[in-house]
C-alpha cells in the first residue's frame, strides 16, 4: 500500500519532458499515420511510468517499473504485428486497474 | 561482377534499422566518413542546399527526445540533423516549398549515411517523428533551417536471440511492371 502523505511529487524537469513529449506527439498525429497516435500514447504511458520509478516519486510500486519495462518490449510490435500491439494495450489497463484496486481505489 | 557479388549490393542486404546502440562514442573520423558520404549524394540540380549538425552529447541528445518520438529507444551515441537550408534555397533559386525534390535529395543523402555506416560497423536509424518547430528551437536554428531528419547513428546492441530477423515483404519482381502496367516482365 502506499498512500503517499509523505512521498514527493514527479520532479519537474520529468514533468516538462512528458508535456514536450505529449505536445509534440499531438502535432505529429495531425499528420502521421493514425495508429501511430496509439503507439505515441503508450510510449508516454512508459515515459510516465519510467520518471516516477527513477525519480523515486511512485515509492515503493514495482509493478511500475514492470509496466515501464513491459511497453519498451511491446511498443515496438506496432512495426509488425499490429494485432499483438492492440492486444497488449488492450490488457495494459486491466492490469494497471488490477494494482490501483489493490491500493485502494 | 553480378548482384550475387556486388559489394555495394551486399552491403545493402547486410544492411539494417538499429534502434538500439551500445553505449560507446562514434569517433569523428567513422562520422566525417558518414558526412562525406551524404556530400556526394546526388541532388537535384547538383545544388547543395543541405545543412549537418553532429551531435555527440548526450545531454543535448536527451533535451532532444521530448520533442522527437522518432528517437524511440534510449539515447544514441550520435544524432546527426539533416536541415534544409532555405537562404541557400533561395539563392539557387529553389522553391522549397513546393518543390519535392527537396525531399527526395534529403532520401539520397539518408540511403548514403546509413550505407556507409554500415560499411564502419555502425548501426543507425532514421528518424522523421519529430516536431520541425520544437527541434528547430530547441538547437537554436535560425527559421531559415528547417530540420527535416535526424539519423541516429551508433555501434549496434547485440539483439536478444529469437529476434524478428529481416522484416518479410515483397520481391522487387512483385512491385514492378515493363513498359506498360500489368506486364510483369520484360518483353523479350
Amino acid at each position: 500500500m502506499n498512500s503517499g502523505a509523505d512521498e514527493q511529487g514527479l520532479p519537474v524537469d520529468d514533468a516538462l519532458a512528458l508535456l514536450a513529449y505529449l505536445v509534440t506527439c499531438a502535432e505529429l498525429c495531425t499528420y502521421e499515420p493514425w495508429h501511430y497516435g496509439q503507439l505515441r500514447l503508450i510510449d508516454a504511458a512508459g515515459r510516465l511510468s519510467r520518471a516516477l520509478v527513477e525519480s523515486g516519486a511512485a515509492g515503493e510500486r514495482p509493478w511500475l517499473d514492470d509496466l515501464q519495462r513491459s511497453i519498451e518490449e511491446k511498443k515496438e510490435l506496432v512495426m509488425w504485428d499490429f494485432a499483438g500491439f492492440q492486444a497488449f494495450l488492450r490488457q495494459t489497463p486491466r492490469e494497471v486497474a488490477a494494482e490501483l484496486r489493490k491500493e485502494g481505489w | 561482377m553480378t548482384a550475387a557479388d556486388n559489394p555495394v549490393l551486399e552491403t545493402m542486404r547486410r544492411r539494417r534499422v538499429t534502434r538500439e546502440f551500445l553505449d560507446e562514442p562514434v569517433s569523428v573520423e567513422d562520422l566525417r566518413t558518414i558526412l562525406l558520404a551524404a556530400r556526394l549524394a546526388s541532388t537535384a540540380g547538383a545544388r547543395q542546399i543541405r545543412r549537418f549538425l553532429v551531435i555527440r552529447d548526450p545531454a543535448r541528445i536527451e533535451r532532444l527526445r521530448p520533442f522527437a518520438p522518432g528517437i524511440l529507444l534510449g539515447v544514441p551515441p550520435a544524432l546527426i540533423v539533416l536541415s534544409t537550408d532555405l537562404e541557400a534555397a533561395r539563392d539557387q533559386n529553389v522553391q522549397a516549398s513546393e518543390d519535392t525534390s527537396v525531399w527526395v535529395d534529403v532520401g539520397t543523402a539518408l540511403a548514403h549515411m546509413m550505407l556507409a555506416a554500415e560499411t564502419l560497423g555502425l548501426g543507425s536509424c532514421p528518424a522523421t517523428s519529430f516536431s520541425r518547430s520544437g527541434v528547430a528551437e530547441m538547437l537554436g536554428f535560425p527559421e531559415t533551417l528547417v530540420p527535416e531528419l535526424m539519423l541516429q547513428v551508433g555501434r549496434p546492441a547485440p539483439k536478444p536471440p529469437g529476434g524478428k530477423g529481416k522484416m518479410p515483404g515483397p520481391t522487387i519482381a512483385q512491385l514492378t511492371e515493363w513498359e506498360t502496367l500489368g506486364q510483369s516482365e520484360p518483353p523479350a
